[in-house]
C-alpha cells in the first residue's frame, strides 16, 4: 500500500524570516557601500637628486600615480578599530594604536595602485579581501614621504569626512 | 539695516529650532532625534557641517536597562599587573568599540536613509537588517552615533558646573543658585513636585503652566517662611535639607519647624 507523506508544516515565523526573492535581487540602496565604492588618492612626484619629491599638482616632468581605496562601512570600521584598540590597565584607559590602525586600514581597504605599471613585482594582491604579506611589504618599501602622504589622504576621507 | 534684520530673523529661526527640539524631548522622552548635515563627495554621503542636505536618525532613549545589558554583553576580563595589586587580580572592562555596534542594534529605530529598520519581537534589530544598516559609510553612521551619545553623556564641563552649584546649594549658608544647571533644575523641580504633589516626570510637561507657576511661588514662599522661623544659633536646626524651586533650600518634611 502506498504511503502518502503528510505535507511539511511550515511555521509562519520561519516564512517571514526568509528574505523575499525580490529583496534579494534588489540593488543596494544609494547609501550602501559596495566593493565598487572607492576613492582615489593621486600622487604627483618629481625626481630630484635621485629621490622623489611630492608635488601639489600635475605639470611638466611630474610623474602621476594613484592609489585606490575602498570606503569603509560601519561594520568594517568597528572590526578594524577593535583590532587596534587595547586597554591599559595601569592608566585605566582604552588606547588606540594609530600605527596599527593605519596598517589595518591599508591592508583591508587598499584596492590597487599604479606603482606596478612598470614593475610587476609591486602588483597588489589580496587574499580573503586582505592584502597579502608581499603586497603589504611592497607598500612599506615606498619612500616614507609617499607613505605618509597616502596615509594622510586616506584618513582625510575615512576619518575627516573628505 | 537688512543685515540687522537678517540677524534678527536668523536668531528667531534658531530660537524656534531650539524650542522645537526641547518640545520633542519633553513630549517624546522615549526618542532621541539626531540630525547630521551631509553632502555627497566622491559618490558617497559624508557628514559635512556646511553640507546642503540633512539626514536624520531616531534612536530609542538609552535607558539604564539598555546600558546595563549592552555593557554586560561587551565586558571582558583584564588582568591587572602584579605591581598594582600585589598579586594576581582581574577587572572587567567594557569593549567600547563593540558597545557602539550593539548600541546601533538596540537603539536605532529609524532614519531618513533608504534602508528600512526592522526589529524582532525582543526589540533588537534583525541580523538581515543590521547587515544592510552597517553597510552605510562609516563616517555617516559614526556621526549619528556620536550625536546620540552626546545626548547621554555628562560632559566634563557639565560635571564641573554641577560640582560648583552643589557646593553652594548644599552649604550651611546656601540660599540657592542663580542660573541653575540642568541637573540642579531637574533635581529641585522634580524632587519638590513629586514629594509635595505626587506629580511625576511624565505628567509635569503636560501640567498647566500657570498652575506650575503658582505652585512654584507657593513652594518658594513656604521655603522662605521656614527659613525665617527656624531657630537661630544652630541648635536644633535642620540636619538635612531638600532643595526648593530655583535651587532654594528648605527644611525637609521630617524637621520640626517652630510655629510663628
Amino acid at each position: 500500500m502506498a504511503v502518502v507523506q503528510s505535507k511539511e508544516v511550515v511555521k509562519q515565523g520561519e516564512v517571514l524570516q526568509q528574505p523575499r526573492v525580490d529583496e534579494k535581487l534588489m540593488k543596494p540602496g544609494k547609501y550602501e557601500i559596495t566593493n565598487e565604492t572607492t576613492f582615489t588618492v593621486p600622487i604627483y612626484a618629481r625626481e630630484k637628486d635621485g629621490r622623489w619629491v611630492l608635488m601639489t599638482g600635475p605639470g611638466k616632468g611630474i610623474d602621476i600615480n594613484t592609489v585606490v581605496f575602498r570606503m569603509w562601512n560601519y561594520n568594517e570600521e568597528i572590526e578594524i578599530r577593535k583590532l587596534a584598540t587595547s586597554y591599559d590597565a595601569g592608566k585605566r584607559v582604552h588606547m588606540i594604536d594609530n600605527d596599527a590602525l593605519n596598517r589595518f586600514k591599508v591592508q583591508r581597504l587598499m584596492v590597487s595602485w599604479t606603482f606596478d605599471k612598470d614593475n610587476p613585482r609591486l602588483r597588489i594582491q589580496h587574499s580573503n579581501r586582505v592584502l597579502t604579506d608581499e603586497s603589504w611589504a611592497a607598500f612599506t618599501q615606498l619612500q616614507p614621504n609617499f607613505i605618509s602622504f597616502i596615509l594622510d589622504e586616506m584618513n582625510k576621507v575615512l576619518e575627516f569626512n573628505g | 539695516m537688512s543685515n540687522e534684520l537678517g540677524g534678527i530673523m536668523g536668531s528667531g529661526l534658531q530660537a524656534e529650532q531650539i524650542a522645537r527640539q526641547e518640545c520633542e524631548e519633553l513630549y517624546d522622552p522615549d526618542h532621541v532625534r539626531v540630525r547630521v548635515r551631509t553632502s555627497w563627495k566622491m559618490g558617497f554621503c559624508l557628514p559635512d557641517e556646511d553640507g546642503d542636505s540633512e539626514e536624520t536618525a531616531v534612536f530609542a532613549t538609552m535607558t539604564f536597562g539598555d546600558n546595563f545589558a549592552i555593557e554586560k554583553g561587551t565586558q571582558y576580563e583584564v588582568e591587572l599587573g602584579e605591581k598594582m595589586t600585589g598579586g594576581k587580580a582581574t577587572t572587567h572592562v567594557t569593549d567600547i568599540v563593540e558597545y557602539k555596534r550593539l548600541l546601533v542594534k538596540r537603539n536605532l529605530l529609524g532614519w531618513s536613509l533608504d534602508i528600512p529598520i526592522e526589529r524582532d519581537e525582543s526589540g533588537w534589530m534583525t541580523p538581515e537588517c543590521y547587515e544592510r544598516v552597517s553597510s552605510v559609510p562609516a563616517p555617516l553612521m559614526e556621526s549619528f552615533v556620536r550625536k546620540f551619545e552626546e545626548s547621554v553623556e555628562v560632559s566634563e564641563e557639565e560635571e564641573k558646573r554641577i560640582d560648583r552649584q552643589c557646593a553652594l546649594l548644599f552649604s550651611k549658608s546656601g540660599h540657592g543658585v542663580a542660573d541653575a544647571c540642568e541637573a540642579v533644575s531637574l533635581f529641585c523641580t522634580l524632587g519638590n513636585f513629586s514629594e509635595k504633589f505626587g506629580i511625576s516626570r511624565d505628567y509635569l510637561p503636560k501640567m498647566s503652566y500657570k498652575e506650575f507657576l503658582l505652585l512654584k511661588i507657593m513652594i518658594s514662599k513656604e521655603s522662605d517662611s521656614s527659613r525665617h522661623n527656624a531657630p537661630k544659633g544652630g541648635g536644633g536646626g535642620a540636619l538635612s535639607q531638600i532643595i526648593g524651586p530655583g535651587g532654594r533650600a528648605r527644611p525637609s518634611r521630617g524637621t520640626k519647624i517652630a510655629l510663628p
